[in-house]
């Protein structure tokens, strides 16, 4: 039997003794803050919103494209949304219907989402431009809308039933945002693992030349990618209208780098092909448990979490850059070795 | 002959027709705004918009030729002007004249520019993730490990007279009147070191060599791994004393000053001509890019546009820029 050494295989545990280090270090040094519901359950509505947006930029990663613009396009549509919901809540309406103009609200949002996302889709596959500089530009096109709708004010007047549904505990111990993560979570996983399209995804993203030889519509799979994108950062954005009680422009840009470092960190690289979703979900884990825990340290600012979660980054990076160039130097070792027969 | 050859070359880079788009922006919004943007002053103003933004882009220009990019910029000269300002503050330097404060700013932003060329040089990793990285490190290290505070109206006596220092004044006919800050000179300065480096030096041509192909380049006897480390290395010192220069010239230095800047910055750089996947670049095509993106933004207002909708429009003129690159290369490579 060879002993091989496989990154891809050994990533998941790299990932989830790092998510131990951490949870160990700070169970050190704060025992008795860490662990209390309290501080579980707070976590567990703070992360969904980003976490949300991550799995649906990783779908874009795994096709090989890199998407910047996902926080704009998500504020965007969830103030239209919200706009939408002060317009209606403007006549009188009676009690049944509130529930109904949230729902046409959080519908609405992810239809702005899906056409924007398509949009982005169209400028990819179709005109050809990378896709950092044709989601930089959507991105500064999105937030230019947003603020222009708002003059930069944040939307406020909100039916109080829609961030009450948000802040709900469903069976008195499940938020409604984990819930929420919970479900596109289980949709993500079931379209990678179980449908072609999944398959094809990967496919592109590994080889975009070799899946167009072989029968794929690159442009369309670009195009649906994005639209379930944009949907989901809309459902993101949605989060957090429910969280903040109102829809701004700006609301969620440290997002962006957030939700990039997290992929990375998981080893979904913008280069295309790779990610799984268990080490997406022990990233996000990881990193909001790192945010937390900064959090309790009254002398501490939350600009810790950020840090350590870089360096944390860089020197994951550094770890399996090694890795990987260990492995083609044994490739190479091995390619000039004289064959042996069987 | 050989002029129409070289005429018909150059109508066939992206640089051309970003040219065009500017004369024909900068003829409509004269018309629409009843001749104000060429008056001296609104030329004066744009000048001093553009300084800061555009040194930047020069460098980022170097980066993005050498197949890379460099989101870590604005984080990098912020740490470094905050730092160096709140030394120069605690000790009581650079009450007279602020080359002390440069010095510092210049220093630190190098040490923090080979922490990324280190990194990038030695592991052979992807840029962009990498910078990623050292963007939230050095906003870690600002904001979190120093606690680095605004400063506006302590801000050193030697700062703040270089930043009012002005080569002249123009009034416009209506009697406004505009400074043109000293920092222009050191832009045109600037412009003119990166474009003699890239044309006539080993440097340059390293850079370009390996954006092309660096497997090519390292074959054909190019330091891939010295060129790359000094590379970031100097860009991190040139962003430390830009960021000083746009502490002088705003009179604050903001620890979070210029967030967000490397996603307009870029834009522009690729705006201009340069391929995002690296060998291709020019410095005219960039400042004519900058000139354009500042232009815009500074024209809204004189055209009767509100303010709201800048972001707007500068995302649709760099979408259509990054379009008309991206046509244009699909036409090349028919």
């Amino acid at each position: 039997m060879k002993k091989k050494i496989n990154i891809k295989d050994n990533y998941a545990l790299l990932l989830v003794s790092l998510l131990v280090i951490v949870l160990a270090v700070f169970t050190i040094l704060k025992p008795d803050t860490l662990w209390k519901v309290s501080t579980w359950k707070s976590m567990a509505s703070q992360f969904p919103e980003y976490g949300v947006m991550t799995l649906g930029v990783m779908l874009c990663f795994i096709a090989g494209c890199i998407d910047v613009s996902f926080v704009s396009l998500g504020n965007f549509a969830s103030i239209i949304a919200s706009l939408f919901m002060l317009q209606a809540a403007e006549g009188t309406i009676p009690e049944g219907q509130t529930g109904l103009i949230v729902i046409l609200a959080i519908l609405i949002a992810m239809v702005v989402g899906g056409i924007s996302g398509y949009l982005n889709g169209n400028l990819i596959s179709r005109l050809g431009i990378p896709p950092i500089l044709a989601t930089l530009s959507t991105q500064l096109v999105f937030r230019g809308l947003a603020i222009a709708l708002t003059q930069g004010y944040a939307v406020t007047g909100i039916p109080p039933i829609y961030s009450e549904v948000g802040h709900m505990d469903i069976f008195g111990f499940l938020p409604v945002p984990l819930l929420v993560f919970i479900i596109v979570l289980l949709f993500v996983a079931f379209l990678l693992k179980y449908t072609t399209f999944g398959k094809k995804l990967y496919m592109i993203g590994s080889n975009p030349k070799a899946a167009r030889f072989s029968g794929i519509n690159v442009t369309k799979m670009i195009n649906t990618t994005f639209v379930i994108n944009g949907m989901i950062a809309a459902i993101g954005a949605l989060l957090m209208v429910s969280t903040m009680n109102s829809a701004k422009a700006d609301y969620g840009s440290s997002y962006l780098m957030r939700c990039i470092l997290i992929l990375v960190l998981a080893g979904v690289l913008p280069d295309g092909g790779m990610g799984k979703i268990f080490n997406v979900l022990i990233a996000i884990v990881t990193i909001q448990i790192i945010a937390t825990s900064v959090n309790m340290f009254p002398e501490l600012n939350s600009y810790y979490g950020s840090l350590i979660s870089a360096i944390m980054l860089i020197v994951m990076l550094m770890i399996t850059s090694r890795l990987l160039s260990t492995d083609r130097k044994v490739r190479r070792k091995k390619k000039n070795l004289p064959k042996e027969a069987g | 002959m050989e002029a129409k050859q070289k005429l018909r070359r150059f109508t066939r880079r992206t640089e051309f027709y970003i040219f065009l788009v500017l004369v024909v922006m900068g003829i409509v919004i004269q018309s629409m705004s009843g001749g104000q943007l060429f008056e001296v002053n609104s030329i004066v103003d744009i000048a001093r918009a553009m300084t800061i933004m555009g040194m930047f882009a020069l460098m980022n220009l170097m980066v993005v030729i050498s197949g890379g990019f460099d989101l870590s910029f604005p984080t990098l000269a912020s740490l470094a002007y905050s730092a160096a300002t709140t030394i120069c503050l605690t000790q009581g330097w650079a009450q007279e004249s602020a080359w002390i404060a440069f010095l510092l700013s210049g220093a630190i932003g190098l040490v923090l520019g080979m922490v990324n060329g280190f990194i990038i040089s030695r592991f052979k990793l992807n840029t962009m993730i990498v910078t990623l990285g050292t963007q939230t490190l050095f906003l870690g290290i600002s904001m979190g490990l120093l606690q680095l505070s605004e400063i506006t109206s302590t801000l050193p006596l030697g700062i703040r007279y270089f930043g009012e220092a002005s080569l002249f004044e123009v009034y416009s006919s209506t009697g406004m009147r505009s400074t043109m800050p000293v920092a222009f000179v050191f832009f045109i300065v600037l412009a003119v070191i990166v474009w003699f480096v890239l044309k006539y030096t080993m440097f340059g041509r390293a850079l370009y060599a390996i954006g092309g192909n660096e497997i090519s380049a390292e074959r054909a006897g190019f330091n891939v791994k010295k060129t790359k480390f000094w590379l970031y290395a100097i860009v991190g010192l040139v962003a430390g004393l830009i960021g000083m220069l746009r502490v002088a010239m705003v009179r604050q230095a903001i620890p979070k000053g210029l967030n967000g800047w490397d996603l307009e910055v870029i834009p522009a750089v690729i705006l201009g001509g340069a391929s995002i996947y690296g060998g291709e670049g020019s410095v005219f095509g960039t400042i004519v890019a900058v000139t354009l993106i500042t232009v815009i933004s500074n024209s809204l207002l004189l055209i009767g546009i509100d303010s709201y909708w800048q972001d707007f429009f500068n995302g649709l003129v760099i979408l259509a820029g990054v379009t008309i690159s991206a046509v244009q290369a699909k036409r090349r490579s028919i």
